[in-house]
């Protein structure tokens, strides 16, 4: 004790500080240069943000890099809860057959999250590896209109992760973008976006140096958690176990259908305004006198913010699916909805194909109700003929882009 | 909150170097003052920053012009200043409004006062400004430098979460801490206390994240659950506030400048009086001088004193929040320590205390029960705090 308060004593103390930021720091960097995800699927519940695990850009990276080889063509699955599977198990998984019927030319990468944007995490990754020579595609699921408000992503972490990593393309536009966004939320009355901004790009500038994300992440998956989350309900254990412990324990999936039995619950008439409220976002759709009108200009106002988002090569190596919802509500709606609905999507294909990046409406056409859990979610059967639209549009890329043959 | 942010360290560790690169002597001073006013312009921005200026500046030359009528001036407005953000909303909302509904029934929205924003740390500037123009009203001297007295308002690590200072000893300890070069001791301890402080608030944001997904069910949870529940929310409370203070008290230590306790092993005490001793001692202290003290204390007899404390105690509970809730959690405490600073005076009451002097761990145990309990009214409104109560003590 009496040492340490000595002029020597305050000089080891410090230096052993300086010794220790260090060695966390390279520890830091070892764990962004090794993957660490065993047998690694999707993004779990248990490695993903909602349960305060925040897998790093450089996570995703390192999963592709060990896990593919150069010649193989990479294919980033992004987007939303639909990409991720929810609905199905692990073992049922529709990337599992997506990959099957790709082959081992292509590698498949499912990085979409629970509550994902196609603007996001997975994003960050198919550029990431774009950056490093590799041959990349993106296909991610969309709605008809586009997330273009980066305060309103909830995994926008990883991209000033990866921009401050310099893992990203250089791009003028975005920085512009950026620039724009944060003097917005500066000049707003509510300042808690920015100074979330503000807090997020310190921290990933800091981390840019000091790796530690990368370290509570690595940590975290293989050795031990230290932040309690609620989905671990009241086992305060549990919630301190390495995230490799847990298991992708997605339950596979059960129709909508047979869960309703023969009775319609209080949720699939909720469902239905949802279904149709989708055609609102495009359409002037009046209930009362049953008509509606396509709102053209919306488009361009909607999708006017994706070139800052997208990179000019990554548009061109992008496929955007847009599905539909299940047949079952589909079927219910009124012929004037069901035209604004299809004028919603075709104008969702429109507002990407604007901006050159391929784009697919994932109409009902083959599908019934039977193959979806939810309103949006597919089951296993419904995943099976997901992948079968996306594989043949994905080949269709490459044969185009590197002049890939079957 | 302020302390677990990015911006805080960016802020933080070029400020301790500035501090101690500066020459001794005045550059220190003006090392601390620039990075006090960063620090209070960044979170409090400007609206919450123009207040606590202009109350300081009146409140320095009121002090200093010696005049008492301009010095009790000082007083009133730095009350008032409280009240008015602090209460403002709390008066018309939750007592005029649920009293006059009629008179309110035009509308609820877009009313002046539900515009007033209270500036950051108002309730700490107001408490160290009052303390201030009583002290030299009594006859203490006055700040002569105004550089010493805009530290003493705004010295950044004690701006948001305190210790309540005292200008007298921490103008002492601030002009020993710019007269020398940083004590290798004053590191170390200073090191160690935000190690602590960090330590303790990563286990408290743990334990609110429990709490609170374990609260809204409370009711429904097994007995046993439902006192761990009320032992965690005593812990929280500890290591959330006790780790702040830690926090300032370390960087305030890394300079060199010894701040008062506030916290000495609460849970340990085996009556109220000596958790009032234990807890949050700034406040208690400054709560004791400057309103007690002042309303009599215990120099009037029994009812007068009882009086005095339940007063005391009620602007207490107050002051750590605009809401009933707070007010009758400072009463309860206010209660607490009539019964238990005066039952060996009250004759009925007397073999409660004898009881209590004579075994120590029962006297511990009631205590850190009636804190417990206290709790639940200052986090929760009143009729929810009563049924977790009754949920607590039925099977």
């Amino acid at each position: 004790m009496s040492v340490l308060r000595s002029r020597k004593g305050l000089a080891a103390l410090l230096v052993g500080f300086l010794f220790g930021l260090a060695a966390v720091s390279l520890a830091g960097r070892y764990f962004a240069k090794h993957s660490f995800y065993k047998d690694f699927t999707r993004f779990h519940l248990f490695l993903s943000p909602e349960s305060l695990f925040f897998p790093t850009a450089s996570n995703l990276r390192q999963i592709v890099l060990e896990n593919s080889t150069e010649e193989q063509i990479i294919v980033i699955i992004g987007g939303s809860s639909i990409s991720h599977g929810v609905g199905q198990g692990s073992g049922e998984l529709w990337t599992k057959h997506l990959q099957n019927l790709l082959g081992s030319d292509f590698k498949v990468f499912n990085f979409a999250l629970r509550g994902g944007a196609p603007t996001e995490f997975s994003l960050v990754a198919a550029e990431a590896l774009l950056k490093q020579g590799r041959k990349v595609l993106y296909a991610f699921d969309s709605a008809p209109y586009f997330s273009g408000n980066p305060s309103r992503l909830r995994n926008q972490y990883a991209y000033w992760d990866a921009y401050y990593k310099n893992m990203l393309l250089d791009y003028p536009v975005r920085d512009e973008f950026y620039a724009q966004h944060e003097r917005r939320l500066g000049q707003s009355e509510d300042s808690s976006f920015f100074e979330e901004l503000l807090e997020r790009k310190i921290a990933f500038k800091l981390d840019s140096l000091l790796y530690f994300t990368d370290l509570w992440t690595g940590i975290g998956y293989t050795q031990f958690f230290t932040v309690w989350s609620n989905l671990f309900s009241g086992d305060i254990k549990s919630s301190l176990l390495a995230r490799k412990n847990f298991a992708d324990d997605d339950a596979v999936g059960v129709s909508m259908l047979e869960k309703m039995s023969d009775q319609v619950d209080d949720r699939s008439s909720i469902d239905l305004k949802l279904v149709v409220g989708r055609g609102g976002h495009f359409c002037e759709f009046d209930q009362v006198r049953s008509t509606s009108r396509p709102l053209v200009e919306s488009v361009d106002e909607n999708f006017k913010n994706l070139p800052a988002f997208f990179p000019p090569l990554m548009r061109e190596i992008s496929l955007a699916f847009i599905p539909y919802e299940s047949p079952f509500f589909f079927k219910q709606l009124t012929p004037e909805q069901k035209k604004c609905y299809q004028v919603t999507y075709e104008m969702g294909k429109a507002g990407y194909e604007k901006h050159g990046i391929t784009s697919r409406v994932v109409d009902e056409t083959g599908f019934t109700a039977n193959d979806y859990g939810d309103r949006v979610h597919f089951v296993g059967s419904g995943g099976r003929k997901f992948a079968l639209i996306y594989a043949e549009a994905l080949k269709k890329k490459a044969m185009e882009r590197w002049g890939w043959k079957e | 909150m302020i302390y677990m942010t990015y911006w805080f360290w960016v802020f933080a560790v070029p400020s301790l170097i500035l501090f101690y690169i500066a020459p001794v002597g005045r550059a220190k001073k003006a090392a601390l003052v620039l990075s006090s006013i960063i620090f209070h312009t960044h979170f409090a921005g400007p609206a919450g920053v123009v207040p606590i200026v202009i109350l300081g500046i009146f409140t320095y030359f009121s002090a200093l012009s010696g005049r008492s009528v301009l010095i009790k001036t000082a007083m009133l407005s730095n009350v008032f200043a409280l009240i008015f953000y602090k209460y403002t909303f709390f008066f018309f909302e939750h007592t005029l409004r649920p009293l006059f509904p009629e008179f309110f029934s035009s509308g609820s929205s877009g009313l002046w006062w539900q515009s007033i924003v209270p500036p950051l740390a108002i309730s700490f500037f107001s408490f160290e400004f009052i303390h201030y123009l009583y002290d030299v009203l009594k006859g203490s001297r006055p700040l002569k430098n105004w550089w010493d007295f805009s530290l003493f308002a705004i010295f950044w690590p004690s701006i948001v979460a305190g210790p309540v200072k005292r200008y007298q000893s921490f103008v002492d300890e601030l002009h020993q801490a710019i007269g020398r070069r940083l004590l290798p001791g004053d590191a170390y301890l200073g090191a160690v206390r935000i190690a602590s402080g960090y330590f303790k608030k990563i286990v408290a944001d743990n334990l609110t994240m429990y709490i609170l997904a374990k609260e809204q069910l409370f009711l429904e949870l097994p007995f046993l659950t439902r006192w761990i529940i009320l032992f965690l929310i005593a812990m929280r409370i500890y290591l959330d506030f006790s780790g702040y203070t830690d926090m300032a008290l370390g960087f305030a230590k890394l300079m060199g400048i010894k701040l008062p306790e506030n916290f000495n092993w609460p849970y340990v005490s085996k009556n109220l009086v000596e958790f009032w001793r234990r807890w949050h001692m700034s406040l208690s202290l400054w709560i004791r001088d400057y309103v007690y003290i002042p309303l009599g204390g215990s120099r009037h007899g029994l009812a007068r004193k009882i009086f005095s404390g339940l007063l005391a105690f009620f602007i207490c509970g107050l002051w750590h929040g605009a809401a009933w809730n707070f007010a009758i959690w400072g009463v309860i405490h206010g209660l607490g320590i009539a019964i238990c600073g005066n039952y060996r005076k009250i004759s009925f009451l007397k073999p409660v205390g004898a009881l209590m002097d004579r075994a120590p761990f029962l006297a511990w145990l009631v205590t850190f029960l009636f804190v417990c309990f206290s709790w639940l009214y200052f986090f929760y409104p009143a009729e929810t705090a009563f049924r977790m109560m009754k949920a607590l003590v039925s099977l």
